[in-house]
């Protein structure tokens, strides 16, 4: 199977990379009282879809780039996307001219349940034609490529076939999609699974990356190790920091997004969080050209 | 039936069953005490993404019952009947007739009609801002020829079998000890009670309405011209109820985004 990469509309992106923050409603009311600045705004599409949330959006648009992530597409359920509301956030793309337009490597829903996680599957050749034929039929839809996040993961399968990273690279290979490398994600799972989250970040194909997402994670522990889940609830932790620093060194600068999901702060906390990313990717920006790591 | 869809299945049915879930056919790598401990994690992240945006929805009825039973209700319910659309606001449309038929709520037989006040109220505020339609709008409209009165976008109707809409609001008041009053000083009783839900200038409308007026409204709603609307409402003094509307803000100016 081989895909054609929809090329129809070229991304608006910003003139370079800068660090963004997470839309999130308990904030609405200071952006549009105040417009601080910001690189640019992500929002997630299911929580847009129409009514004042949506004239929010429109309204902040017109005074920031804003980045689409759905996360409700479900791009691993193996039954086929969900055309109804893909031609919902087809729309909703049409409306908002987002310059990224991005979902998860997870699936949410089968048959008619929607289970409101981003939940792992298989990693098999099975489920990666699967996910192929979603993102060909996300990316003919919207007319532009789509990029698939790499997910935070607390279980593997003793069924899968192919280490995470190659998964998400022949993906990029067959449906010519691009990828959000969320950095913590890599830390998260790579912990989790006692993997090596620089090897990780050097197996991605790095010229496939168009975005990084910087977000908090908690520390648990599932009885015998820590587990680190995926909270959003905190700042971005001093590991994660260090790892972002050598992706701004072997992939290169990106738009990069700094999120909060839970325990949501004052958005000057989560602004100044995202100037520590901004400082990262200006002085990246301004050493040149980036050496790229084989 | 192929391999990934089988396995989704069997992930599905895992994470929304009630008690220990059989992980047995999903193959977790790892010894199962351990697999079991992370798999709860997504279980976990399941049942409390779907109360959460119950928990959004129905804020009065979490009031009401207190934090614990609304999470035990809210649990039962998103395991029999999870949502069927990644859009999480239209979850919980079934939630006032679970609400009628939970043993444990049978104590408080007005608690579904809340329910169904407050799904109203949300679709409300969720609703397209729309102008309200004024007098000199009103006339401008009788006067055109191919002209419609068409209901507000967050114009919705609510029948219920108590008089909910006060517990509603009662309900809704912030500060702690004048709700305790409100709330106390109320005795929900049955009976046929028609409202209309609207936005308004600091929140939500809710307008009691008669019989007449409610079949007029909702012929309105379900798209019917004024002349139909009025035939469906025999007994309705149509000056005074206009009159009314038009002071609750109930229609809109017609516009292209208002005709569909």
């Amino acid at each position: 199977m081989r895909a054609t990469i929809p090329q129809a509309r070229a991304d608006r992106r910003p003139a370079s990379a800068k660090a963004g923050v997470g839309l999130r409603f308990p904030h609405h009311r200071a952006f549009l009282e105040v417009r601080p600045a910001a690189g640019w705004l992500e929002f997630h599409s299911e929580n847009y879809l129409e009514g004042e949330a949506l004239e929010t959006l429109e309204d902040l648009a017109l005074d920031y780039p804003v980045s689409m992530h759905g996360v409700g597409l479900s791009l691993g359920r193996p039954d086929g996307i969900d055309e109804a509301h893909l031609a919902r956030l087809v729309a909703l793309e049409r409306r908002l001219k987002p310059f990224l337009c991005s979902e998860h490597l997870a699936w949410g829903a089968v048959d008619h349940a929607f289970l409101a996680d981003l939940l792992p599957f298989p990693l098999t050749r099975e489920t990666l034609a699967d996910v192929a034929r979603n993102v060909d039929r996300a990316q003919q839809a919207f007319g532009r490529r789509l990029l698939v996040e790499n997910p935070a993961t607390y279980v593997q399968f003793e069924i899968s076939e192919l280490p995470e990273a190659d998964y998400l690279g022949e993906l990029v290979r067959r449906t010519g999609c691009g990828l959000i490398c969320d950095v913590n994600n890599v830390f998260v799972s790579a912990t989790n699974h006692g993997g090596d989250a620089e090897a990780y970040l050097r197996a991605l194909p790095a010229d496939a990356i168009g975005e990084y997402h910087l977000g908090g994670h908690e520390v648990a522990d599932d009885g015998e190790s820590p587990l680190l889940v995926d909270t959003h609830d905190r700042p971005v932790a001093a590991p994660v920091w260090d790892l972002y620093d050598l992706a701004l060194r072997t992939v290169g600068p990106r738009p990069t997004l700094v999120e909060r999901d839970a325990a949501i702060p004052p958005l000057e906390e989560l602004l100044a969080e995202a100037v520590r990313a901004q400082v990262r990717l200006d002085a990246v920006s301004a050493a040149g050209p980036h050496v790229r790591v084989a | 039936m192929s391999a990934s869809l089988d396995h989704a299945r069997a992930m599905r049915a895992a994470l929304l069953v009630d008690g220990a879930p059989d992980l047995a056919g999903l193959r977790i790598a790892g010894a199962p005490a351990r697999a079991a401990r992370r798999f709860e994690v997504y279980r976990e992240n399941v049942r409390r993404n779907l109360v959460g945006a119950l928990a959004l929805s129905f804020p009065a009825v979490g009031r009401l019952v207190g934090a614990d039973f609304f999470d035990a209700a809210a649990t039962v319910f998103l395991r029999a009947s999870p949502p069927d659309d990644p859009d999480l606001y239209r979850f919980g449309v079934g939630f006032a007739a679970f609400l009628e038929g939970f043993p444990p709520a049978a104590s408080l037989p007005w608690l579904g009609d809340v329910a169904r006040v407050e799904w109203a109220v949300g679709a409300s505020l969720r609703a397209r801002r729309a102008p309200a339609l004024t007098a000199r709008g009103l006339a401008a409209l009788a006067a055109a020829a191919d002209a419609r009165l068409v209901v507000h976008p967050s114009l919705g109707l609510v029948r219920l079998a108590h008089d909910a809409h006060r517990v509603w609001s009662a309900t809704m008041i912030v500060d702690e000890e004048t709700r305790a009053a409100a709330l106390a000083a109320l005795s929900p009783r049955a009976g046929r009670f028609r409202l209309a839900v609207a936005r308004a200038d600091d929140g939500v409308a809710i307008i009691e309405l008669d019989g007449a007026e409610d079949a007029f409204l909702a012929a309105l709603v379900a798209g019917a011209d004024f002349e139909t609307a009025l035939e469906r409402a025999p007994g309705l003094d149509a000056t005074a109820a206009i009159a009314r509307f038009l002071d609750e803000a109930l229609f809109a100016e017609p516009s292209e985004g208002n005709r569909t």
